[in-house]
């Protein structure tokens, strides 16, 4: 039987990128299917208004939200569509996905990550599971990711460091500021193993990409010279390269078609004029982020999958997990420091890079409550974000009233040139519980007439003990570096840019979405690989991991289809 | 007239002109009608707008946001055109371009009915007056969330990139030593436009 591709592939971020890379540079025939628009470098402006105040790369609220259901005090629970509220889970609908948005601090996990329950047991409440496959299997694929992708940064030793097939990193780090070095003096006094923060940045020109030139805006901002390893910049663009992959922005897939069989058999999509589209391939990838993935299976109904796509033990959805963990900030003051020093800390461009792991593992019995180890997590230290509309506006308040006139004028002076702010970002596993999930919400309809998705988040203990513990121990070394006005908290507010699980995979049909090579376990020719796989998300940002096992999936999926094709 | 001749022809230099002296309706009557000068009036989001609404709104940017010898007010910072150019684009989500209108609204009734003198517009009351009003104004839910708008649209024109009509020479970002990246969003590819 003939078919108009290959592959489809729904969707072009982290999670798509390797495998419209390997198997377009393998010569097979690959369509992508992305729901936003197609930027390149010179698209991408240093605009606070287009980035983060306007939402100018996610859907308008009023044609596309979601509803987000979370937990009273009371132990009740009430939702809200999020149009009403400040909460927004889209994250990046352009070409590349939200990988173009990144802050790129990459970190792999660690071998106990793929084994969570036999090493640490189980946590009541939760869903934890070992991944079925290990590190040793992903070990190469992170490698990869490294040299192909362009992951900068120096290997030191630390407890936690994990194993490498590579010495080193195949770049240099990228520039640090003299802050990072007030951070390595603190840690040594302080007996804490300060280490170099890899980024998914190229300090060099390389991989056909230029290099950073230290705009100081990187986070939340699309890269204007290609060093941020994006999968459209890193994966995509040289895919196109080859002649094989045809790329379709502006193209919203609102349904996936299944047979008597169980199979898929066409992918239909929306184009920007709304006119319908329907296409074949041989095998269908989706990879359109957690949510949206759940959302698109399960409304992409069909004679097997009378619940949805891939839902026949009704696990589509279930177990969403985030990023969980802790934040905080401190200053250091100018009027502290020597004149020297202040020069030295206005520096402005360059990346701290600097980032704990002593705490991947703790053992806190007053905590705990045990002796036996816990998971921990990783503490990363960043410049606060520059975005100034955002620093000004947490000015505003005074003992619960507005400040405005003089006073505000003043604070707003001394925050931004009294002192360098330091900020703190602490990761820890996100437990996944039977409350957090994806499911279609009964009454809320985008503008193509779809269910949106409904977002169940439910924040266990664990991660909030955890979060405290990091954010504790990372108080202390902003602390010990002669920071002043030090704030550190656990939060259970759900990073909306940081979500995973939703189709996990496992060997048990019953409790899984997918196989081991992340394809459908009812669905022969359907796989799923952005972080909707993940059982559980390690204590780091997931992309590394998104990546590695998109290119694990990849090569599952070209032996399928035959290897390599002869030019 | 621009709002940089404006303020030339209202006593000097920016630098040395006490800015604050200038009262809100002379904003307005710079500001406004040359805004309104670049746009099909039967189209635009801002029709329902007043004068006396703009004068309300302005009235209550200087007072949020005053000029001072060493810093930037409202009035350096081109806050009004600011203002009104957003509510003004397409774009806008017509439910904030409401929100901004009803508030100004419910802060000219609220003055009326809480200020001694009963029936006195809030423009044209003393400043300590004005911060009387503002303060029990910001008590009640509704004045409170459109003052933290005000504020934010304050600060949207004290610190984005001058290609918004706001920040004109990047003064805001000189006041408060803000680097900002590069490259900077051409005219062409401001956001509504990409």
């Amino acid at each position: 039987m003939s078919h108009d591709y290959d592959i489809c592939i729904v969707g072009s971020g982290a999670g798509a990128g390797p495998i419209i890379y390997t198997l377009a540079h393998a010569g097979y025939k690959v369509l992508v299917l992305e729901k936003g628009p197609w930027y390149t470098e010179q698209d991408y402006f240093k605009d606070e208004l287009k980035t983060s105040l306007r939402g100018g790369y996610t859907p308008d609220l009023r044609d596309e939200q979601h509803v987000v259901e979370v937990e009273n005090d009371d132990g009740s629970w009430h939702q809200f569509p999020t149009y009403q509220s400040s909460w927004n889970f889209w994250n990046g609908n352009v070409v590349g996905g939200s990988s173009n948005f990144m802050s790129g601090f990459f970190h792999r996990l660690k071998p106990n990550d793929f084994k969570l329950l036999s090493s640490y047991g189980p946590i009541a409440g939760t869903n934890i599971v070992d991944w079925p496959i290990s590190y040793d299997d992903m070990e190469p694929y992170y490698d990869k990711v490294e040299k192909v992708v362009g992951v900068s940064g120096r290997v030191i030793e630390h407890p936690f460091q994990e194993p490498r097939s590579s010495k080193d990193f195949p770049f240099p780090p990228t520039a640090e500021h003299p802050i990072a070095q007030h951070i390595d003096k603190a840690c040594e006094r302080l007996g804490v193993h300060s280490m170099p923060m890899p980024r998914a940045i190229l300090s060099q020109p390389a991989l056909n990409r230029k290099s950073c030139v230290y705009s100081g805006f990187c986070g939340s901002y699309g890269c204007a010279t290609g060093a941020k390893s994006s999968s459209r910049a890193a994966l995509i663009d040289s895919a196109m390269k080859t002649g094989h992959c045809e790329l379709r922005p502006e193209s919203m897939v609102t349904h996936i078609h299944s047979d008597q069989t169980g199979k898929v058999t066409a992918v239909e999509y929306v184009d920007k004029e709304g006119k319908k589209h329907a296409v074949d391939a041989k095998l269908y990838v989706v990879a359109a982020q957690a949510i949206e993935t759940a959302r698109l299976l399960l409304n992409s109904t069909g004679p097997k999958h009378p619940d949805g796509l891939a839902n026949n033990t009704g696990q589509v959805g279930k177990n969403l997990i985030f990023a969980g963990g802790g934040a905080g900030s401190g200053r250091l003051s100018y009027d502290k420091f020597s004149d020297e020093q202040v020069a030295e800390l206005k520096q402005f461009g360059t990346f701290v890079n600097r980032s704990i792991q002593d705490w991947y593992e703790i053992k806190d019995k007053s905590l705990f409550k045990t002796d036996a180890p816990q998971k921990g997590g990783t503490i990363d230290f960043v410049h606060l974000h520059p975005n100034p509309v955002a620093r000004a506006n947490r000015q505003t308040r005074s003992n619960g009233r507005l400040l405005w006139g003089k006073p505000l004028k003043d604070r707003l002076k001394s925050h931004f040139t009294g002192g360098r702010y330091i900020k703190v970002e602490a990761f820890c596993d996100w437990a996944p519980t039977d409350n957090s999930h994806v499911s279609l919400d009964s009454n809320v309809k985008d503008k193509w007439g779809l269910p949106v998705a409904k977002i169940k988040v439910d924040v266990h203990v664990q991660n909030l003990r955890v979060g405290w513990y990091l954010a504790n121990k990372s108080g202390e070394v902003l602390r010990e570096m002669g920071a002043d006005n030090v704030l550190s908290f656990a939060s259970g507010v759900p990073p909306t840019n940081l979500v995973a699980g939703s189709c996990r995979f496992g060997n048990d049909p019953r409790t899984s979405v997918l196989n081991a090579d992340c394809r459908a376990h009812d669905v022969e020719n359907l796989y799923v690989t952005d972080g909707s796989f993940m059982p559980t998300g390690g204590s780091v940002p997931h992309t590394w991991t998104i990546y590695a096992n998109s290119f694990r999936v990849a090569d599952k999926i070209l032996a399928r289809l035959g290897g390599v094709k002869e030019a | 007239m621009d709002r940089r001749a404006f303020i030339l022809r209202s006593g000097g230099t920016l630098a040395a002109v006490s800015v604050t002296t200038i009262s809100a309706a002379n904003i307005v009557k710079a500001v406004i009608p040359q805004a309104e000068s670049q746009t099909d009036l039967n189209f635009s989001p801002v029709k329902n707008f007043s004068e006396a609404d703009w004068v309300t709104i302005a009235t209550v940017q200087n007072h949020l946001f005053p000029s001072e010898p060493d810093a930037p007010g409202s009035v350096e910072i081109n806050a009004l055109t600011y203002l009104y150019n957003y509510l003004n684009n397409p774009i806008t989500d017509p439910n904030d371009v409401t929100f901004i209108l009803s508030g100004a609204h419910l802060l000219q009734i609220f003055s009326k009915q809480h200020s001694s003198n009963i029936n006195t517009d809030f423009s044209v009351l003393s400043i300590d007056e004005r911060e009387s009003i503002l303060r029990s104004f910001e008590k009640e839910p509704e004045g409170r969330r459109w003052l933290i708008n005000i504020l934010n649209y304050l600060f949207e024109a004290l610190l984005t990139d001058p290609v918004y009509d706001g920040n004109p020479d990047g003064i805001g970002w000189q006041w408060l030593e803000h680097r900002a990246g590069d490259p900077h969003p051409p005219v062409n590819k401001r956001y509504w436009l990409l």
